[in-house]
Parts: C-alpha cells; sequence; structure tokens
C-alpha cells in the first residue's frame, strides 16, 4: 500500500509538471527545455527557507516568489531569440543553474545534497504519513491545474493559442505578445516551483541531478506522449510513463541483463508513440502541434 | 480516443499494476526443519543497474550473484529480488517501497553516497535493513540520523595512516590532489590533507573535477601541477577520469609518484591504459581467492565493492553475527586500505 | 610558453573534434528540421562498432571501415523504417524529438548488454609526438587530420556539387525541390550516410583520445547541436566556425576560469552570441 501511495504522490508531482508545461509548449507554443530548473528553483528556494526555520507555507511563498521574478528576466532576456534558439537558450539557463547548484556548495552543499528536508506542517499537523501527505498534494495540485485550465480557458488563453498559430497576425490587432509570453512563462514556471516544493519536502533529500537537462527532457516526453496542448492528456501521459518503469519491474527478464533490457523495452515504447499516435495518446484530434 | 476508452485504459493500468504487486509479492519462506532441507533465504537488492553508477552497480551484482551461485552449492538458495534504481533517487524510494510490499527488509544495495541519503527516511520508516557494499558513513549525508545500513567499504579516514606511510616513502614534499565533485572527493581532499600534514608535506595544487568533464580539465590540471612543480600526485575518480587522467599524465611526460583509488589499478590491469609506471593504488584490495573466482566468471577485476557485496550476501544468508563485523556507526571492521604498486 | 602549447593542442583537437560532429549534425537538421536525439546513438554506434572490430584483431584501417560500414548501414535501417514513417505522419518536431530519444534508449540498452556499462580504450599502447614545449599523442593527429579531411570533403561538397545544392533546396524548401525535380529520397539517403559518417569519425576521435561507454555520445550531441546554432543551423560549411569559437571559449573558460564552470562559461557566451545576432536581424 506504502508503494502504491508513494507512486501516487510521485505521479502528481510529475502531472503537475507536465501540464503546466504543456501549457507553455502547448498553448503557448515556447518551446522550453528549462522546465527542470524552475522544478528545481522551487525544491532548494523551500529547502533553503525551511532550513532557515521558516515554516512551509512561508517557504512555498518565498519559493514562488523567487521563481516568478527569476522566470520573468529569463524569459525577457529570451523573447528576441527565434524557435529553435530560444530552446537552446532555456537549456544554457538549466546549464547555468546545474553549475550554480554545484559550484554553491556553500549553500546548497553541492553534489552531496541537502539532506533532512522537514514534512510539512499546514494547519498544525505534520504531514508525516504518506496518505496525508498524497491528500495534501492532491489538494495542492489539483488547485493549480484548475487555475491553469481556468487560464487555457480564458481569454488569456485564447490568445497563447493565436500567438501560438500566428504571431504576425495577432500583431496586427496591437496584442502585446511579450507581455503573455513572459506572463505565462512565468505562470507555467511558478506551478513547476510549487512541484518542486512537494517534492523537497516528500523525499527530504535534493541534489543537481533531480533537475538537470535529462529531467527536462523527461518531462518535455511526458507532454509530447499525453498530446500537445491538452491538460488532461498530459496528465495521463504523466501517469503512463511514470508507472510504465514501475510496471517493467514486474516483466519477466533476465536478471543478468534485466536493467538493460527494460531501457530497451522503454525505448521501443516510445518509439512506438511516437510512430502510431505522433499526436499523442490523448490529445484532440484537430489540435496542430508546436 | 473516447473519454470512456481513456478511463478504461487507466483503470485496467491501475488494475494491471496492483494485480502484478500482489501475484509477485510476499515468497514464503520454508522453515527448515532438518539437516535435509534445502535452506531458503530472500533478500532484495537495489542496485543502479543503469545510470550514472551503471559501472558500480553491475559490479556489486557480479559479487551477489557469484555468493548466491556459491551459496547454492552449499544448499542455501538465495532469492534475490533485484531493482534497478537508475541512480535516481526517487526510484529508489520506489524499489525501496516495492520491496517492503513483497515483505522483504532486508536489501544490499544503495550504490551511491546521495542515493544512500536519498533512501535513508523510507529506510527509516519501513524498517529495512540496508547492506550497503559501496559506501562508508564519512560520505553518507544523514549516516547519524539511522542505525540501519551497514556500510562494506572502509571507512575513508583509515586511509591517512596508509597514505602518510607512502608519501613519506616516496619522500612527498610538493602535493597534488586531484578529485571528483562529489562527496567522495570531497572525503578524499580532506583525508589527504589531513595526510599531509602528518607527513609534513604541502598541498600545492587541489582540482575537483565534474563528472564527464576530465577529458577538458586533464590536460589544464597536469600543466598546474607540473608548473606548481608538485613530486607527488594523489588522485581519486571514475574509471573513464583514471583513463584520461594517465593518458595526460603520459602526454605531458610526467613521471612522478602516483596515489590513486582502485579504478586507477582497474584501468591498468584490465588493459584499458598503458602502466607509465610510478603509480599506486590504495585500496581494501579484493582478496587473491575472490579475484581468481571472480575473474573465472566474468571476465573482469573486482572492484573492493564486488567483494563487499559477496561477503554481505553470505552474511545476510547465514545469518552471521553482525556486531563483531560493524562498529557502532554502521562501517565494517573488516578490511584496512592497503598502498600496493601496480603492476 | 608550455601552457600556450598545450592549449593550443587541446583547442586544436576539440576543433576537429566539434567540427566533424557539428557538420553530421547539419545534416540531419538539413533534412529533418528536429534536434535528433537518434544522432547520439549514430556516434554510439560507430565508436562501439571500431571497438568491437578492434577486440577482434583487425587493423586500425579496417577497424575504421567496418565501423564505418556499420554505422551507416544503422542509419539507413532507422531513417528507412522510422523517421521515413515519422515525417507520412507530419509528426511535430517535439514528438520527432521523443521518438529519437527512444531511439537513443534502444542503442544505448544494447550496446550496455553487449559491451557492459564500463568505460572502454579504443587504443592502449599510445605513442608520442614531442617537440620542444609542444606534446601531441597519435590519436590526437590522427583526429585532426581525420577532422580536417571530412572538413574539407563536406565543404567541397556543400559548395561545388548538385549534391550540396540540392540538400540545400531540400532544407530551404521541400516541396519547391520536388517540383523542380530534386529527388528527395536520393538527398535525405545520402544526407544521413554523410551524417553517419561524421558520427562515427567523432565517436573513434573521441574513444582514441579519452574511453566510451554507453552514455558517452549524449554530451557530445549537445556539444554538436550548440556549435551548430551559433553560425546557422543546416550550414555546414560554416560548422567549423562555430567549432573554432566553441572550443576557444571552453578551453579559455577551463584554464582560466575553472572547470566547474565551463559549461555555464560557454553557454552564457553562446546566449549573448545569438541575442546579439538576433538584434541585428
Amino acid at each position: 500500500m506504502e508503494y502504491l501511495i508513494h507512486l501516487s504522490i510521485i505521479l502528481l508531482i510529475y502531472s503537475g509538471l507536465a501540464v503546466s508545461l504543456s501549457v507553455l509548449v502547448g498553448k503557448a507554443g515556447i518551446f522550453s527545455v528549462a522546465h527542470a530548473t524552475w522544478f528545481g528553483v522551487g525544491a532548494y528556494a523551500t529547502a533553503l527557507s525551511m532550513f532557515g526555520g521558516y515554516s512551509y507555507g512561508t517557504s512555498v511563498v518565498v519559493a514562488i516568489s523567487v521563481t516568478l521574478v527569476v522566470s520573468a528576466f529569463v524569459s525577457i532576456v529570451l523573447l528576441p531569440l527565434a524557435k529553435e534558439q530560444y530552446a537552446i537558450g532555456s537549456f544554457g539557463y538549466s546549464v547555468l543553474f546545474s553549475t550554480i547548484l554545484i559550484q554553491g556548495a556553500s549553500v546548497t552543499h553541492g553534489t552531496v545534497g541537502m539532506f533532512g528536508i522537514p514534512r510539512p506542517t499546514v494547519f498544525g499537523f505534520l504531514l508525516e504519513s504518506n496518505i496525508s501527505f498524497l491528500v495534501f498534494t492532491a489538494v495542492v495540485l489539483g488547485s493549480a491545474v484548475t487555475i491553469l485550465w481556468y487560464i487555457t480557458r480564458s481569454h488569456f488563453g485564447r490568445v497563447l493559442c493565436a500567438i501560438r498559430d500566428d504571431e504576425p497576425a495577432l500583431k496586427v490587432f496591437h496584442y502585446n505578445i511579450n507581455h503573455f509570453k513572459v506572463l505565462i512563462y512565468a505562470i507555467t514556471s511558478a506551478v513547476a516551483a510549487l512541484c518542486g516544493t512537494l517534492y523537497a519536502t516528500y523525499v527530504s533529500f535534493i541534489d543537481p541531478s533531480s533537475f538537470s537537462l535529462t529531467e527536462s527532457i523527461f518531462i518535455l516526453t511526458l507532454v509530447a506522449v499525453g498530446g500537445l496542448g491538452s491538460l488532461r492528456g498530459s496528465a495521463l501521459g504523466a501517469a503512463t510513463l511514470m508507472l510504465l518503469p514501475e510496471m517493467l519491474r514486474f516483466v519477466g527478464v533476465p536478471s543478468e541483463s534485466a536493467a538493460e533490457w527494460r531501457m530497451v523495452i522503454y525505448g521501443i515504447l516510445l518509439v512506438y508513440v511516437g510512430l502510431y499516435r505522433p499526436q499523442g495518446f490523448f490529445a484532440r484530434p484537430h489540435l496542430t502541434a508546436a | 480516443m473516447s473519454k470512456y476508452t481513456v478511463a478504461i485504459g487507466g483503470v485496467g493500468l491501475v488494475v494491471l499494476l496492483v494485480g502484478a504487486i500482489l501475484i509477485s509479492g510476499k515468497k514464503e519462506v520454508p522453515v527448515v526443519t532438518s539437516l535435509a532441507q534445502v535452506q531458503e533465504v530472500t533478500m532484495g537488492a537495489v542496485l543502479s543497474l543503469t545510470g550514472a553508477a551503471a559501472n558500480d552497480g553491475n559490479d556489486i551484482k557480479n559479487g551477489i550473484d557469484l555468493a548466491v551461485s556459491e551459496l547454492k552449492k552449499r544448499g542455501t538458495v538465495v532469492h534475490v529480488d533485484y531493482q534497478d534504481d537508475a541512480t535516481d533517487p526517487k526510484k529508489t524510494i520506489s524499489a525501496l517501497e516495492l520491496l517492503k510490499a513483497r515483505d522483504i527488509s532486508t536489501v544490499v544495495g544503495l550504490t551511491w553516497g546521495y542515493i544512500a541519503s536519498a533512501a535513508i527516511p523510507t529506510v527509516n520508516k519501513e524498517n529495512i535493513t540496508i547492506f550497503s557494499p559501496a559506501n562508508s558513513s564519512d560520505i553518507v549525508a544523514g549516516a547519524s540520523t539511522t542505525n540501519r545500513i551497514y556500510y562494506g567499504a572502509v571507512n575513508n579516514y583509515k586511509k591517512i595512516e596508509p597514505t602518510t606511510a607512502w608519501l613519506a616513502s616516496v619522500r612527498a614534499t610538493n602535493l597534488a590532489l586531484i578529485a571528483t565533485q562529489d562527496a567522495w572527493g570531497s572525503a578524499h581532499t580532506d583525508v589527504w590533507s589531513q595526510a599531509s600534514l602528518k607527513a609534513g608535506a604541502r598541498v600545492v595544487y587541489t582540482e575537483t573535477i565534474p563528472y564527464g568533464s576530465e577529458a577538458d580539465v586533464m590536460p589544464v590540471a597536469i600543466h598546474k601541477i607540473k608548473k606548481q612543480k608538485a613530486d607527488a600526485i594523489l588522485w581519486t575518480g571514475t574509471e573513464a577520469g583514471a583513463i584520461v587522467f594517465l593518458k595526460e599524465l603520459e602526454r605531458q611526460n610526467i613521471h612522478i609518484p602516483v596515489l590513486g583509488t582502485n579504478y586507477i589499478r582497474i584501468a591498468i590491469v584490465d588493459g584499458k591504459v598503458a602502466n607509465p609506471g610510478m603509480v599506486s593504488s590504495i585500496e581494501s584490495p579484493a582478496t587473491a581467492d575472490f579475484e581468481q573466482r571472480f575473474k573465472k566468471a566474468y571476465g573482469l577485476s573486482p572492484s573492493v565493492y564486488a567483494e563487499s557485496a559477496y561477503r554481505m550476501t553470505y552474511q545476510i544468508a547465514e545469518k552471521q553475527d553482525l556486531v563483531s563485523s560493524y562498529d557502532a556507526k554502521g562501517d565494517t571492521f573488516g578490511g584496512q586500505w592497503v598502498v600496493a604498486g601496480v603492476r | 610558453m608550455e601552457a600556450l602549447s598545450t592549449a593550443t593542442v587541446q583547442i586544436v583537437w576539440t576543433i576537429a573534434t566539434y567540427t566533424v560532429l557539428s557538420i553530421g549534425f547539419n545534416y540531419l537538421w538539413s533534412i529533418n528540421r528536429f534536434f535528433d536525439i537518434g544522432y547520439a546513438a549514430q556516434i554510439l554506434v560507430g565508436a562501439y562498432s571500431f571497438y568491437a572490430f578492434e577486440r577482434a584483431g583487425a587493423s586500425l584501417p579496417v577497424a575504421a571501415c567496418g565501423a564505418l560500414g556499420i554505422s551507416v548501414i544503422c542509419a539507413l535501417i532507422l531513417e528507412r523504417f522510422v523517421y521515413v514513417r515519422l515525417r507520412a505522419q507530419y509528426a511535430s518536431p517535439l514528438m520527432s524529438l521523443i521518438v529519437s530519444v527512444g531511439v537513443l534508449a534502444v542503442v544505448q540498452g544494447v550496446v550496455s548488454m553487449l559491451f557492459t556499462t564500463q568505460s572502454q580504450t579504443l587504443v592502449v599502447a599510445e605513442h608520442y609526438f614531442r617537440f620542444s614545449t609542444v606534446s601531441v599523442s597519435y590519436s590526437q593527429i590522427l583526429t585532426i587530420i581525420l577532422g580536417c579531411i571530412v572538413y574539407m570533403c563536406a565543404r567541397y561538397v556543400s559548395t561545388h556539387t548538385s549534391f550540396g545544392t540540392q540538400v540545400r533546396a531540400v532544407q530551404d524548401n521541400e516541396q519547391l525541390a520536388r517540383t523542380s525535380g530534386v529527388g528527395i529520397a536520393r538527398v535525405r539517403s545520402l544526407s544521413v550516410m554523410c551524417a553517419a559518417v561524421c558520427a562515427t569519425v567523432a565517436g573513434i576521435g573521441v574513444g582514441l583520445n579519452t574511453s566510451i561507454n554507453p552514455a558517452f555520445s549524449m554530451s557530445l550531441l549537445l556539444d554538436a547541436v550548440v556549435i551548430s546554432m551559433i553560425f546557422g543551423l543546416g550550414n555546414i560549411p560554416r560548422a567549423i566556425y562555430g567549432a573554432m569559437l566553441f572550443s576557444c571559449i571552453e578551453v579559455a573558460s577551463v584554464w582560466v576560469v575553472g572547470p566547474g564552470w565551463k559549461d555555464a562559461t560557454t553557454f552564457s557566451v553562446l546566449i549573448m552570441l545569438l541575442l546579439y545576432r538576433s538584434a541585428k536581424t
């Protein structure tokens, strides 16, 4: 039972990451490879804040505020770049963040990582058990995803889709495109940071390897498999790909090369999804890809 | 795809997962009632069989498998439930929770220090006993918060004396230190600094190298070592790092004594890089007998972690007394650090 | 003086390796227009094929030819059975990237099974050329020579042959190129073969000088992507300029700033360069 609860918590956190990235990449057409960076900013800001004696609530506010400011700055800097260059630029920030985490060992403990992050206390109730943490995570991320869903359904969301589909046309109508881009980048990064606060307090240990470029590509994979621009699809895609390695634990393969076989099977499944369902498993057919 | 199909698919996935757990878990361990019966033992192994620590993880697995095959011949069947954590802390926790769901509370593994650190809260919560062949308490953050981990690697601070003796034997006065940028590297830098003080030597150059950057950094590092007129080098790193290090030493024509950790010996002995001479390695050597059997089984030289894993498997299978084998911190009493020239 | 000569050797070798990597990636970009992570798989196939031939006792030229052959065949198989289907379904660049991630995972798994996850070297006994303060290994000299040959051939092909013109035509506007009578399938196949050759040469070059393991090609791919970006994706003749700039920045940052900041310095300069170029246009 604890195993399933653990999986559920991790699944919820990564669903939150996938949904927020789906809004950014799928709705706004902003191809960012730095989502794990904001995940990491949230986690480290929370850890540092809680080690400084602040409550979880204060730590979340700090984490989200820091992320909003930094992500808005990064977004403004990268605005002039074309699509492929934007991806590389975001990748560059991801590398910069990883370097700061490793080199700033006096604050972040470098590659050793930060151990012993306490569980959150919410309204005087310590979330010591995994089941209580699961409920808390579900409530928090459910609220965040609801806000994102509302954003995508609003006028703001329609403008984002228009930016994705035909930016020059939108400029004719005097929309401040940069304003929308910066805002959605900051909002989705803040949701990723929120996921980071939950991750840090759940696992109680964070290190730079959990927020690397590989993690960003993995989150992109969740979105692509689920369906670009589809919030429900991204969440389901996250569930599928997070559960898949766990399912593969039960697949009987020769133990001498079990890990390698599982890697091969995972790769074949990714190729299969791409070849037979390129729009994503759960995407709506009329969506155009970013 | 309709909502109905999606819902069915999702429910099906969850049912499959739960069913798989229920079917594959809870192995009954038969009670031995007579000597004629085969004894069966079940244990788990959470290892990094893929990812950055795959080298060490697979080495440990080979050590476990060797012990399992030998124990089988003696009438003890050891069922090892292997789980790969892909050198990812959250997958380590998943693997431990899965093993606990299968009523397995004795686990060998947690390949690297930070993986072990990430696992400690779960280990404490689920009362899992961990035998960690590749770690010692000095490189695991949070080691003091648990008494459920037994460490197979000899504590690195016991390297101070043999390192001091080696420094004295090569008459080193100006030392260069090269280490990896992690807990292992920083523990070694501290150990070497203490050893250099004891030996009356001066550290003239220190370099910590991030993983994967050895090829870029080593030419600079070796050049600076030459420039600082170091007369001995203390090195630790990965096998890939050892290969780059030795090649660069040769390329820049540096022939000063080098003391490295086990991968430097493995790189030379396995024929991956030429022996430049004047290289010594400090390690808890695998016993000659074990090395021979390991090479016969796998065609590779074992690292000390493989023998730790081998020994720990025997300890679990034969229910050996652990109090006499491990100190209060969980560090092994057995083994010592020995400096030997690499031939 | 010795520092300068050591750094120069390092820069020249790095330029040669990165140029080859970048040319191969540019060929793939020209026909696919997405970040093909499968290029890392090609590097892996090339390097390990060479290792397998060498371990079987083949001489260096025979092992290289064998590795090139296997790499080209694998690349063509991938193109035929995976990428052609992806294009037929109008898969998005993101989905194509995900499929290429899957391809890399499969190749890494197979390589790990066949050769283990341990680091392997492609040459054990190294020879060195030493003159005054300059010290170069024969592997480095070989890599530099191969890099020069690959670059000169790629440049000639790109600027003086109809194939080069056709690649640029396909890159600019595939429909128009098809209408103009360009054999798209032939151009794609040849481009894939060129990319496979470059990947193999780069993989062997790195393996000769350092070591190879199933995870070593990913960082090379990322370097190739960044270098290609500097002077424009798909620009094959200018790949060397990107490699020169990137190598100089990388080596300079290691020597001056420190190894821990190497990647951050390189990418910071890259971002500033991209911003400068976009401000100009």
